[in-house]
């Protein structure tokens, strides 16, 4: 069985297996999403009408055992931006489906009138189900409802009441290890994209699933080997490192110091009470009450920087509590306490929202008076808003711009309508150009210059210095390749440092495809993504000044180092040569 | 003004992550003026030679030779990523 598109076809209610084209065969990934997207939808289109597309792929290497390989990219026109997106999510679902041979699902058309549907995917063939029971719930009792009726083996994708009401901050929401709903293709609204479909739930059962075909046995095994070692050496890497022993929050307290890490809706860098949130003292949280840590969102990870979270006592686990998410959720809303930003994520994941938009929509909230800065349980009362439908959380559903505008705020941390990670940009600036630059909207996994500003991995460079197109550029070509292996991007930290690491990566690509690519080839194949989505953005009509932060990091000075965004318009359309 | 005041800096050390296995959280040390990086590395019996990173004040990519000021805020991590 060679690899195949199953094309869904939402307004007939018809799902078809297709060859997947010879010129797709070397695309996986962000890669074949944004291709696909690129060549099958008007970049013109609404994006929650039947035009739009919405593509889900695995890597290329996904489904081997190659390391840390469970990657899922989704993708489509995004209502949040407007422009191309790419969102990218570790789950054993991404698994399934490239044992399957399935390079990509698309999901186009749309359902006429108000049913929503389940799409159960086999090995076979598809079957179609009614699933309005499961709309307007919570996806936490959904998600334990859909295991009882399938069967704990298979893999879920669902959206939940955020998608329902076409709120541009809900994410595609898919199961953890634990089958809890804390795995999120969260960024750019396509949450509301599938179910603007129709389209509810995804089942994949992988039952008589072949296998992902190998080429090449003796390249891949040697390039597993490689990868394998680079990980389990590399400091930051390595099991009992510091991301496997605290997870990604082990971030707050560097980046805090740093004086990066945004508080009240970025209003300073720095503040003392961070600690309080930090990946540390999560850790003995967790540890205290019996949750989960280290954790993997998706079998064969080496790095396993997950957990999961509870209430005390070790009741009613939530999933993973990440760093952006528990920066948004908490300092960026004057938050410090762990159980209040737990809830506040369980809420998100519950409702199925991106908790990074739905930090930055709060933060703003906030700002804008719907609650004082600091009041988690006011905030939780703000997401019920959504749950309820009433008309604020429809306001809120849609993310920070939309909130901002309706309540006047000013200080709005988006780019191309998307919220901010947990760095801020004049503190950082590198991090900045590539929040401003990449095709995403403010997106910090595009090209991650923390790693090289703050950490002195892959090198090191002055986090005040305004000249980054060139960093920022590099880190966006190499995560653009990245995302379309199936790889995590974390690999990135251990690749970057260890030669032997990259070329086990290119190793196991040759070992799948068959080809012989070199090192070399990398940063072509990862500059041709770009360009792809940067074509799809300008025909949707971005230009370079769309490549810019908000005023007010031009001219706010953020404490503790009064630093303000100073890289010039000119270094930003360095980064693409405009 | 105390003669030790000119002889003596007063720095404030944090320590983060697993390395919190070996030195403490937080501690205010006085140390005599020149001293650098290499000097509070001593003081909590942590080897030259491991792997760190360093900010003095929020400026990270610091040397094991930097020189230290009163007031200082050396801020010691583990090598460490994520995001």
């Amino acid at each position: 069985m060679s690899k195949r598109i199953l094309r869904v076809n939402m307004t007939k209610l018809e799902a078809k297996f297709e060859d997947l084209p010879a010129d797709f065969v070397a695309l996986g990934g962000r890669a074949l999403t944004s291709t696909i997207v690129a060549k099958e939808v008007d970049p013109l289109c609404h994006p929650l009408g039947a035009n739009n597309k919405l593509v889900f792929a695995p890597g290329l290497v996904t489904g081997t055992k190659a390391p840390t390989s469970g990657r899922l990219s989704v993708g489509g026109k995004s209502p949040l931006t407007g422009g191309i997106k790419e969102a990218n999510v570790g789950t054993n679902f991404a698994q399934k489906l490239g044992r399957m041979r399935i390079a990509a699902v698309v999901v186009e058309g749309m359902h006429k009138g108000d049913d929503y549907y389940l799409l159960k995917i086999k090995n076979d063939g598809t079957e179609f189900m009614k699933a309005n029971k499961w709309s307007n719930k919570g996806l936490y009792d959904t998600y334990k409802e859909l295991y009882k009726e399938f069967g704990n083996k298979v893999g879920i994708c669902g959206v939940g009441i955020a998608a329902e009401i076409s709120g541009a901050a809900s994410g595609v929401c898919f199961n953890d290890p634990e089958g809890l709903p804390s795995r999120y293709a969260g960024r750019g609204g396509l949450g509301a994209v599938m179910a603007s479909k129709g389209l509810k739930f995804i089942i994949v059962d992988e039952t008589g699933a072949p296998g992902v075909e190998i080429l090449n046995e003796e390249a891949f095994n040697m390039g597993v080997k490689k990868l394998w070692n680079a990980l389990t050496t590399h400091d930051v890497t390595k099991p009992g490192g510091a991301l496997n022993s605290f997870g990604t929050s082990v971030l707050v307290n560097i980046i805090n110091e740093a004086g990066g890490l945004p508080q009240r809706n970025f209003s300073s860098g720095q503040d003392d009470r961070s600690e309080k949130v930090s990946g540390e003292v999560k850790a003995d949280e967790i540890k205290k009450r019996g949750g989960v840590r280290p954790h993997f969102c998706s079998p064969g990870c080496v790095i396993q920087c997950s957990e999961v979270w509870t209430k005390p006592g070790g009741k009613d686990p939530m999933g993973v509590l990440e760093y952006e998410s528990l920066w948004a959720l908490g300092p960026n809303c004057g938050i410090y306490n762990l159980d209040d930003i737990g809830e506040l994520n369980r809420a998100c994941n519950d409702l199925g929202l991106d908790t990074i938009e739905a930090g930055g929509m709060m933060g703003v909230a906030m700002e804008g008076g719907l609650a004082e800065f600091g009041d988690g349980k006011k905030a939780l009362k703000l997401i019920e808003e959504i749950k309820n439908k009433t008309p604020t959380g429809r306001i809120l559903a849609n993310g920070t711009a939309f909130t901002a505008q309706a309540l006047g705020v000013t200080r709005v941390p988006v780019v191309k309508g998307q919220s901010l990670p947990a760095y801020d940009p004049r503190a950082i600036k590198g991090i900045g150009v590539t929040y401003a630059t990449t095709p995403q909207g403010a997106d910090h996994t595009a090209g991650y210059a923390i790693a090289t500003e703050i950490m002195g991995v892959g090198g090191t460079a002055d986090p005040k210095d305004p000249k980054k197109a060139e960093l920022s550029r590099n880190l966006q070509v190499a995560t653009a390749a990245i995302d379309a292996t199936g790889y995590c991007l974390f690999i990135a930290f251990a690749i970057l440092d260890i030669p032997e690491g990259l070329e086990g990566v290119v190793d196991t690509l040759n070992g799948v495809l068959g080809t012989s690519l070199t090192v070399d080839d990398v940063p072509g194949y990862g500059m041709q993504i770009i360009n792809t989505e940067r074509e799809f953005n300008k025909a949707a009509g971005f230009t370079d000044k769309h490549d810019r932060l908000p005023e007010f990091f031009l001219k706010e000075k953020l404490a503790p180092h009064n630093e303000v965004f100073n890289v010039t318009d000119e270094e930003l359309d360095k980064v693409w040569g405009a | 003004m105390k003669m030790d005041d000119k002889k003596n800096i007063t720095v404030n050390v944090k320590f983060f992550a697993n390395l919190r296995d070996i030195a403490p959280p937080k501690k205010i040390v006085t140390l005599p003026i020149g001293s650098t990086v290499s000097t509070i590395l001593d003081l909590f019996t942590i080897s030259i030679e491991t792997k760190l990173i360093i900010l003095i004040n929020g400026s990270p990519h610091q040397k094991r030779e930097t020189l230290i000021k009163d007031g200082d805020i050396v801020a010691i991590f583990p090598p460490l990523a994520g995001g």
